[in-house]
């Protein structure tokens, strides 16, 4: 057990010794030196302290961008920090630090700040090859001053380059035949001083520290370890990304232990198989969606408009289940996808499915001792479905807010259809922000089981519907229960307009905002030979 | 538990003092003291001298009723907790020091005997921190007797609850032109509030100095000075012993005006009571005493038009929610009424204002707040006038603006308006944005829709720059010359970092022909400069920069004496005075460019002959008047123009909106410069207007379970911004002189009722027809559209009912 441990900040290694173990970044950060001093004022909703975290992700090392006030400083051990001070004052001369050096973007240095730590992570970021990923990125903006225009111009210049240089990194790598490795991001293509240091990053090391007062911290790395500790320490929580912990049991000010599923190998894998994915409990948000997002479609539509970038980096599958959000947008999207949630203890593993793992309001089947291993998500190919007769899968997904993101949704509808032909074989449709916790509607899916997926289908549903899902939870939600109740058919009804053809998986655009923005143009277009 | 120290006795000597007075030494005096200290059982950190150097926090015990008389008030048990140091009520203050005074709103400090809105403060509780604090409160035994409170400004109309008697601006005789036109529309509608800054402490530090002679403040306000003489009246010194900390500010939307002033007499209070330095804390974050809002306005109208859609006669009311204390509701009043023309020329048009005295807490914090609720109510009568004779809104709004050479040609009040500007800004918006196109193109794309409808709607606006308490339309700075030739320029004026430093420095370096680098701009300069400009309602901006320009020409003035100087003993006997110039860092005549000085040599010159570099620069708008029993004026220094077409897209399934492209014509800042930062000023402000009508819901009556956390929630964020944003920025057109200096700031505001304009519209692709009785609730939220749309097929599968 250690008294202390280091991570790096800004490039310098900094010593942290007997904080407490609940303890934030941004409280320590604001305690550390002067100019942090803003850090104190945090608010992870207006006003977000944001910095940038160099990680090692299984093989690979990334910067993801973060809410200095959601992550426990004892998460941090040989990790890295930039600040946007940091970023700054390293590197006057990087695109970033240029592009924010003129104009008029936001009325305050420290929402300045935050803009130049959304794009350092932006700029680094490998999947940001789009316009429409613009607004994914800077989600965490929401202040009446921002100057978006300014800013979405900003960001599209240095997107782009960071794109050219990728793409001429990878032209000179065909050579060597090695140009894989520019776009898995294994390389450093960057060769600046933030991807030299990053480039450096070791992988996460075990971590048994304790605070002044007694409190212990634990980063197991393996399974093993873990239950033995959970053994040892009954009382000790167990935290993953440690974003709703001020939210949710314990919260950030309560005592006990703590034990960190991050550096817990089994916890952090994904594995995909042919007939499924197995997320590791411990897989941020973001992650997962680089993984399937691509093939499932709705995970990344969902996810954003899940939150902010910050808290979509540290979020985990498993953190977002144990913690029984009873409006969470994924949870309807998982029952739709007929996703199972493995479960491991000290006596053994179990699994059930998302739709049985919720026990109302804030609870979960989770037995005390007992944590999420992983979820397993079936993939919808077309081998897996022939191998049970079914001709096409259509899933997707729809959630109502007060504004796009970062704000407690409304409601959230997911829907999946198997279908033999034109006719349904299996149907889920699952809702969020209805009542104590993400539901089913059973009725109505045993309803439509053997109808043919066609709009007097979808009629003849809708009353069943509303008789049958309940909306029990109008005073908690920010919607009257009369809207609530409108939106489980109207939802569902969305659903079909944009499926409804039995054949295409890929759904209908509903709108057309081409001629407004052009959402699937690429930062940089590569030129013709 | 000790008393509280008496600050306002004078000090006297002790009658029966000790026989033989001995000097102690200080050790001997420090000994005695901790002897005394350590007898006594319960340490009183109060009075001890040790304890100056400390922070007490100082809790506000807020009324949780809107109306309530004050029965019993005990803290016996609060005031023997550990750690507490001082509890006060109303009766624990001075008699006829327990009051804001009468320039703010008169309301008691602490409540006396009867609370009158939700989070009057009814006590103080005093501790060594926050925790401590809310423990004690929380044993404090303060009973109430509650009254049902008049909470809506419906309630306060029909229990006639006024604070004054109604103001009444008019011209030509509505009440015969009503009556002479066949068509008549009537209504009314309600303006809802609108929540004022979300983020930061709104915490008050008051510390003080000099042996407790003076106060340092350190408060998040919009108006510093008025804080100053808050703090002076409450604890009777003169202003000149309080310093005002600067605080930056993160937008116009980050503080308060009024509120602040509450706070730090609390504070100030909280602090002679112990001491020692003081934080004021509020109940929690969404206390009423720091959450501003933007006034409820309900609006009566009754107009006569013709059936083309021009308005002969309008006989308008604007009922505003005062609140209890009608703090600076009047101005919000008045400024909604100078507004309520908006852009129109009516005949005969009457506007009757009146402020109702309601059980609630009113401020006026807000960029446009007034002049928004009067132009949108306007526009929102036009456009159900278009909707009742059957034209679309467009039309009905073309043919009542302002007509250039055509009467009326002045505002109801009497300030003459410039009818080729809004015809000019309304012309450009609509080429720009190709509407004509753009609406035969959303008509075959509703057809074809049936999931999404879009809409699209065009509105301009006039907005009047300056503060209708002419007092306020003043500025003053300090330019001073260093000796290398740099200069510093103190500015009177809150930092609200939008960008202005930039244009200070822009027209500090033109008006003295040097490098923008040499000039280092200070803002919320207090301790210099007395004068606090504010930066909502004045131009505050067109105020500093005029007031630099006056600063720089006398300095130019006595820099050129110098300079001619310089040129006489470099032989250079030809040049005259009035032709030298400042340009580039060089100072020398136009007409020989060659062998000119630099600035700095003159500088030099000048410090060596003893030439004065510092100069106060003062601006005052001239002319200005308003008086409101005549209702009749010259209120604003100008007004600016700008005019915006939406496009929105509202989701049939969900009722949500997506605001698909903006085009804005607005007149810019006179400096060509400036582009960039009106461009952002621009859209501050629309997103806050967007904000008011799309999202942000405020509870409206508040009751009592009423909570503004999800307030944030609807504070339009990245993703919320429209798709695509065209802006035209116009040279604007009049006097120089009074040419406004920042005309974005505040105006775009009411350009975001084009929004709500362009979801009529999608909603009248979707079925919507005049004869329904459907109103579209304000803020136009998911479930305020959804419910909507639901309305309008149930009347329409129904049958209407008759139109009232």
């Amino acid at each position: 057990m250690q008294s202390w441990f280091s991570f790096e900040l800004d490039g310098e290694i900094c010593r942290v010794e007997r904080e407490p173990t609940r303890g934030n970044l941004a409280t320590f950060l604001a305690g550390l030196d002067p100019c942090f001093a803003h850090f104190a004022e945090h608010d992870p909703l207006l006003a977000p302290r944001l910095v940038v975290l160099g990680t090692h992700e299984g093989d690979r090392h990334r910067f993801r961008i973060v809410d200095a006030g959601l992550v426990l400083l004892p998460m941090l051990a040989d990790r890295q920090v930039w600040t946007p001070e940091g970023i700054r004052n390293a590197e006057p001369e990087h695109p970033v630090n240029l592009a924010f050096q003129q104009g008029s973007f936001e009325c305050s240095p420290e929402r300045l700040d935050s803009l130049i730590a959304l794009t350092f992570e932006g700029y680094y970021r490998l999947d940001l090859r789009r316009q429409g990923q613009i607004n994914d990125q800077y989600d965490a903006v929401v202040t009446r001053t921002a100057h978006v225009p300014a800013i979405r111009e900003t960001a599209l210049q240095v997107f782009a380059s960071t794109e050219q240089l990728r793409h001429e990194a990878a032209r000179k790598a065909e050579r060597s035949g090695d140009e894989s490795t520019v776009w898995t991001g294994k390389r450093d293509i960057f060769g600046d001083r933030f991807t030299r240091q990053l480039f450096r990053l070791p992988e996460g090391r075990a971590l048994q520290y304790v605070d002044a007062e007694k409190r212990r911290f634990f980063r197991p790395e393996t399974l093993v370890d873990l239950i033995k500790l959970k053994r040892e320490y009954p009382g000790a929580l167990f935290i993953a990304g440690g974003t709703g912990l001020g939210r949710f049991a314990g919260g950030a000010e309560g005592g006990g232990d703590l034990i960190s599923l991050e550096s817990v190998k089994e916890l952090s894998s994904l594995v995909t198989t042919e007939d499924h994915w197995e997320i590791g409990a411990a897989v941020s948000l973001t992650q997962t969606a680089e993984h399937i997002g691509r093939e499932c479609l709705a995970f990344n539509k969902v996810l954003r408009r899940f939150a902010s970038r910050p808290v979509r980096n540290r979020a985990t599958l498993g953190g977002y289940l144990a913690t029984a959000w009873a409006s969470g947008q994924l949870a309807p999207l998982l029952m739709a996808l007929n996703a199972r949630v493995r479960l491991i203890s000290a006596d053994g593993e179990r699994d059930a499915p998302v739709s049985q793992f919720y026990a109302g309001r804030g609870r979960t089947i989770l037995q005390p001792g007992e944590i999420i291993r992983s979820i397993l998500i079936p993939r919808a190919t077309e081998h897996a479905l022939s191998a049970r007769g079914i001709t096409s899968r259509l899933c997707d997904v729809y959630t109502v807010g007060p504004r796009r993101t970062g704000c407690e949704p409304y409601a959230t509808g997911g829907f999946a259809l198997e279908l033999r032909d034109r006719r349904i074989t299996k149907a889920w449709i699952a809702y969020s922000g209805i009542a104590d916790a993400p539901v089913r509607a059973r009725e109505a899916e045993d309803f439509l089981a053997g109808k043919n997926w066609e709009e007097s289908t979808v009629i003849e549903t809708l009353p069943i519907l509303s008789r049958s899902v309940e909306v029990t939870m109008p005073g908690s939600a920010h919607a009257p229960a009369g809207y609530l109740k409108q939106l489980v058919g109207t939802l569902f009804q969305k659903f079909h307009h944009q499926h409804p053809r039995p054949d295409a998986v890929r759904p209908e655009s509903l709108t057309a905002t081409g001629e407004f923005a052009r959402l699937d143009e690429a930062f940089f277009q590569t030129p013709r030979a | 538990m000790s008393e509280p120290e008496d600050l306002s006795s004078p000090f006297r000597l002790p009658t029966a003092g000790p026989s033989k007075q001995t000097r102690e030494t200080f050790g001997e005096r420090l000994r005695r003291r901790r002897e005394q200290l350590a007898q006594v059982d319960e340490v009183k950190t109060l009075s001890s001298w040790q304890s100056r150097a400390r922070v007490f926090t100082a809790l506000v015990v807020e009324s949780p009723h809107p109306r309530a008389s004050i029965v019993r008030c005990q803290a016996s048990e609060a005031r023997h907790l550990a750690g507490v140091e001082a509890v006060l009520f109303a009766d624990d203050i001075p008699t006829f020091r327990n009051s804001l005074g009468h320039e703010f709103s008169g309301e008691p400090l602490l409540a006396e005997g009867e609370v009158n809105y939700r989070g009057q403060p009814v006590a103080l509780v005093i501790g060594r921190d926050e925790a401590t604090c809310r423990e004690a409160a929380a044993k404090l035994e303060i009973e109430y007797h509650v009254s049902p409170g008049i909470l809506t400004i419906d309630h306060a109309l029909a229990m006639m609850s006024f604070h004054e008697a109604a103001r009444i601006c008019e011209r030509g005789k509505v009440t015969p032109a009503l009556a002479a036109d066949a068509l008549r529309s009537s209504g009314a509608f309600l303006i809802p509030p609108q929540q004022a800054p979300l983020a930061g402490a709104p915490e008050v530090i008051v510390t003080p100095v000099r042996g407790r002679r003076g106060y340092s403040v350190r408060a998040r306000a919009l108006s510093p000075a008025l804080i100053r003489t808050a703090v002076a009246r409450t604890a009777d010194i003169p202003e000149s012993d309080v310093q005002l900390e600067p605080v930056g500010l993160a937008g116009a939307t980050d503080a308060l005006e009024m509120e602040p002033v509450r706070l730090a007499m609390l504070a100030t209070r909280a602090a002679m009571a112990c001491g020692t330095a003081v934080v004021l804390k509020v109940s929690g974050p969404d206390s009423p005493l720091v959450r501003g809002q933007r006034h409820p306005v309900k609006v009566e109208f009754d107009a006569s038009h013709d059936a083309a859609g021009k308005i002969s006669a309008l006989d308008l009311k604007l009922h505003v929610d005062g609140g209890f204390y009608a703090t600076d509701s009047t101005t919000v009043m008045e400024r909604a009424a100078l507004h309520a023309d908006s852009v129109y020329g009516i005949g005969h048009f009457r506007i009757t204002s009146q402020l109702c005295r309601t059980h609630r807490i009113t401020s006026s914090s807000l960029p446009a707040e007034g002049s928004a609720q009067g132009a949108w109510a306007m526009e929102e009568i036009v456009r159900r006038i278009a909707a009742a004779i059957g034209k679309t809104p467009k039309e009905v709004r073309e043919r009542n603006f302002y007509v250039e050479g055509a009467e009326p040609k002045s505002a109801p009040y009497g300030q003459p308006v410039q009818a080729a500007s809004i015809s000019r800004v309304w012309n450009q918006v609509l080429r720009r944005s190709d509407y004509d196109t753009r609406v035969a193109a959303i008509e075959k794309w509703n057809r074809r829709n049936p999931c999404h409808k879009r809409g699209i709607a065009a509105v301009t606006t006039k907005f009047g720059l300056g503060d209708p308490r002419p007092e306020r339309d003043a500025a003053s700075v300090l330019v001073q010359i260093l000796a290398d030739g740099s200069v510093l320029v103190r500015v009177g004026l809150v930092d609200v970092n939008d960008g202005f430093r930039g244009q200070i420095r822009e027209e500090v370096a033109t008006r003295l022909g040097i490098e923008e680098e040499a000039i280092r701009v200070i803002l919320n300069d207090f301790d210099v400069l007395p004068r606090s400009t504010p930066v909502i309602g004045a131009d505050a901006c067109g105020l500093v920069l005029r007031a630099i320009a006056d600063a720089c020409k006398r300095l130019q003035g006595r820099l050129r004496e110098v300079a001619l100087q310089l040129f006489a003993a470099r032989g250079q006997t030809e040049i005259e005075i009035e032709a030298i110039r400042f340009v580039d860092g060089l100072v020398g005549p136009d007409i020989s460019p060659t062998h000119p000085l630099h600035f700095r040599e003159v500088i030099e010159g000048a410090w060596r002959k003893r030439v004065n570099l510092v100069e106060t620069g003062y601006h005052r708008t001239p002319n200005l008047w308003w008086d409101h029993e005549l209702g009749a004026g010259w209120p604003f220094s100008a007004f600016t123009h700008a005019a915006a077409v939406a496009e929105v897209q509202i989701d049939l399934f969900t009722g949500e909106v997506q605001v698909l492209r903006v085009d804005f014509a607005h007149e810019g800042s006179p400096s060509p410069d400036q582009g960039e930062r009106d461009s952002a000023q621009l859209m501050r402000a629309f997103t806050l207007g967007a904000g008011w009508l799309l999202s942000e819901s405020v509870p409206y009556p508040e009751d009592d379970d009423a909570s503004c956390g999800h307030v944030a929630e609807g504070v339009p964020g990245f993703a919320d911004a429209p798709f695509q944003i065209v802006t035209d920025r116009l040279r604007p057109l009049g006097d120089p002189a009074s040419l406004p200096g920042d005309p974005c700031a505040e105006a775009p505001v009411l350009l975001a009722g084009c929004v709500r304009e362009a979801i009529w519209d999608a909603l009248g692709a979707f079925g919507w027809k005049p004869e329904l009785r459907i109103d579209l609730p304000l803020p136009s939220t998911p479930p305020a559209v959804l419910g909507t749309l639901r309305e309008i097929s149930r009347q329409i599968r129904e049958g209407a009912p008759p139109a009232a």
